[in-house]
């Protein structure tokens, strides 16, 4: 009981303490949060050079441009570079293409790995879930010779030889990797947690399987589903393997895979680099990433949170 | 009335053939749906996705190099010379220490992460969505800021390094360093997700839980250690096989950091997989190296599921 009777001395130093560790506390989130930053800040004044300024400024943790130069940022956004556009273009066809495709997918497999018997039903699952866990480095060999011999494409004969196959043709950034098991997973966990009536009903008032998975079951689905379109998205806007290995025709790159291919050119080459141009890029590359984070966050950071618990 | 009449008399008029299958039809209904609508997927998947992957596994047995060259087969050379070349052992242990050391710092500085992003305090969101940002960002865009970091020119490191009075370090000849480079930029970019995790399963953790152990008067370590640790079983399970497969897999960042630099010493394995491929289109030989990685991952997943007891498959 002596515990409550505080006298005056303690009370101040409990509130001493508690405001140290609060200070503590935001310390080292501020401190965290300005090291996950300050790339981007650097970026920015960055692109505000070109690129003998750059090599002459003496290098500092945010470099203020002597001059200011606007010309990187017009080039990122297509002025003077007639390759920028194409760039974009490609990045968000093939983010749309996989996002649309992977939502669909997994919306329709997970609903019927969830709710329909069917002969085979865990055998094909489990074949699914363990392809998934191989790394990708498995097929990255054999996929490319499939794509290079794929037959009837590019001059290849029906046995796949004498042409180049999918090597250096749009298509290629396309097709590969289109199912997605997580995708497929997280679904079939969400239905799993849906009660079933909603269903039940639909099908006694004569909806067909169809129409109950786009129609009832998708609506309500939509947090699952906003995370695997969020996720797939800007993995797909990210990615810059595929089309680093498949494509060498510069119109065909998505921007991802055109900066790697800069910076791979920029690091053997001699003489200067143009990197205030590459960083700018890159800043282009991230913004829209950041973008749609932010604005979508609350759907990412359930979705991982329900598919690491679940998973 | 009468369209039920007319449907009812059409389905009776059919013959005897098309009625023992309609009968079927009704009888496995739930099955041809589900057929129906699993099949494209399912053979886009057999074409795409598993028929290279079991390639691969005969493509270890072949001495391949370019496309064009037809095959020879050559038995277990390829791996024979995975085990006797030591590039490739020392490739797979550089990959499992430096994944480890990622691994380590992303665990730890996440779960610390995570602790603080759990209190109650103002901006808690915000200080989340920063955490997370380097996640969503492109590793192409935001590994060549660190490339850029460390060049000998206009590199700030170094300047940083003059301005504390210590003398500059010529990074890209010092094993140490490019190895830390590496392990800083994967914890940059991999430390919010690790927190993120973290934080669901601080919050899948029932707060009655911590109530009851209050009532009980369970001091804050006490807590921590009998509610919290143990509440987080699952999660932790799922972070170190994602952590571990993750970061053995570490191949951006020594792409375009350290390129293998100094002498090989930062040569991870999947890199090492990648320049057979892509540099030399040794087909074979990457193949080899592939499938021993896959092994290696596949051994420790069960390992890890095995030793923490966990009952479910995945």
């Amino acid at each position: 009981m002596t515990k409550n009777i505080m006298t005056k001395a303690s009370t101040t130093r409990i509130i001493v303490t508690e405001r140290l560790k609060r200070g503590f506390i935001y310390f080292i989130l501020i401190a965290g949060s300005i090291v996950f930053l300050y790339p981007i800040f650097y970026a920015v004044a960055v692109g505000f050079m070109d690129k003998y300024q750059f090599a002459a400024t003496p290098p500092s943790l945010l470099p203020i441009p002597s001059q200011f130069t606007i010309v990187n940022y017009k080039k990122l956004l297509g002025v003077g570079d007639s390759y920028m556009k194409y760039y974009f273009l490609n990045s968000f066809a093939r983010a749309g293409w996989y996002v649309s495709i992977m939502v669909i997918t997994s919306l329709v497999a997970g609903y019927v790995f969830a709710r329909l018997k069917f002969w085979g039903r865990e055998v094909i699952f489990f074949g699914l879930l363990i392809s998934a866990m191989l790394p990708y480095v498995v097929t990255m060999a054999p996929t490319y010779i499939m794509m290079a011999r794929f037959p009837l494409v590019s001059g290849n004969n029906i046995f796949g030889q004498g042409g180049t196959g999918f090597i250096d043709t749009y298509p290629v950034l396309l097709i590969l990797g289109l199912v997605n098991v997580l995708g497929i997973f997280l679904m079939r966990m969400a239905m799993y947690s849906l009660p079933i009536d909603f269903e039940e009903a639909a099908r006694i008032d004569g909806a067909g399987t169809l129409r109950i998975i786009f129609q009832i079951v998708a609506p309500i689905q939509k947090p699952i589903l906003a995370y695997i379109a969020i996720t797939t998205g800007i993995m797909l806007w990210n990615d810059w393997f595929t089309p680093f290995i498949y494509i060498n025709t510069n119109r065909y790159l998505p921007l991802a895979a055109a900066i790697s291919k800069m910076t791979s050119l920029a690091v053997g080459q001699h003489g200067l680099p143009d990197w205030p141009r590459i960083i700018t890029l890159g800043l282009g590359l991230t913004l829209p990433c950041l973008i749609l984070f932010a604005y979508f966050q609350r759907y990412i950071v359930e979705g991982l949170a329900s598919a690491a618990i679940k998973g | 009335m009468g369209k039920v009449d007319n449907k009812i008399s059409f389905s009776g008029g059919v013959a005897g053939s098309a009625r023992i299958f309609s009968g079927w039809y009704h009888r496995h209904r739930e099955g041809v749906t589900a057929w129906l609508l699993i099949s494209p997927i399912l053979a886009y998947f057999l074409i795409f996705q598993a028929f290279p992957g079991a390639f691969g596994f005969f493509l270890g047995f072949f001495h391949w190099i370019g496309v064009i060259v037809p095959p020879k087969f050559c038995g277990l050379a390829n791996y024979i010379a995975f085990f006797r070349e030591p590039r490739y052992l020392l490739a797979l242990w550089r990959a499992f220490y430096i994944g480890s050391l990622v691994m380590l710092v992303n665990i730890g500085v996440g779960f610390a992460g995570a602790l603080l992003l759990n209190l109650p305090i103002r901006g808690r969101g915000v200080f989340r969505t920063i955490w997370y940002i380097p996640v969503v960002t492109s590793t192409v865009a935001t590994s060549q800021m660190f490339l850029i970091f460390i060049e000998p020119s206009v590199g700030v490191a170094n300047r940083v390094l003059e301005q504390l009075g210590l003398t500059p370090v010529v990074w890209f000849y010092s094993t140490f360093w490019m190895v830390a480079w590496i392990v800083i930029y994967s914890s940059w970019r991999g430390i919010g997700f690790t927190a993120v995790l973290w934080l669901a399963g601080l919050q899948s953790i029932d707060p009655i839980l911590y109530e009851a152990a209050q009532i009980d008067g369970a001091g804050a370590w006490q807590k921590f250690w009998h509610i919290t640790l143990p509440g987080l079983r699952t999660i932790s399970i799922f972070v170190l096989v994602t952590g571990f497969i993750g970061a053995l897999q570490i191949f951006d960042p020594v792409l375009f950091i350290s390129q293998g630099m100094p002498w090989g010493t930062t040569e991870v394995i999947i890199y090492r997989i990648f320049r057979d491929f892509y540099g030399d289109f040794n087909f074979g030989m990457a193949g080899a190296g592939s499938v021993m990685v896959a092994i290696v991952i596949i051994i420790f997943t069960i390992a890890t599921f095995r030793l923490l007891g966990e009952k479910r498959t995945l």
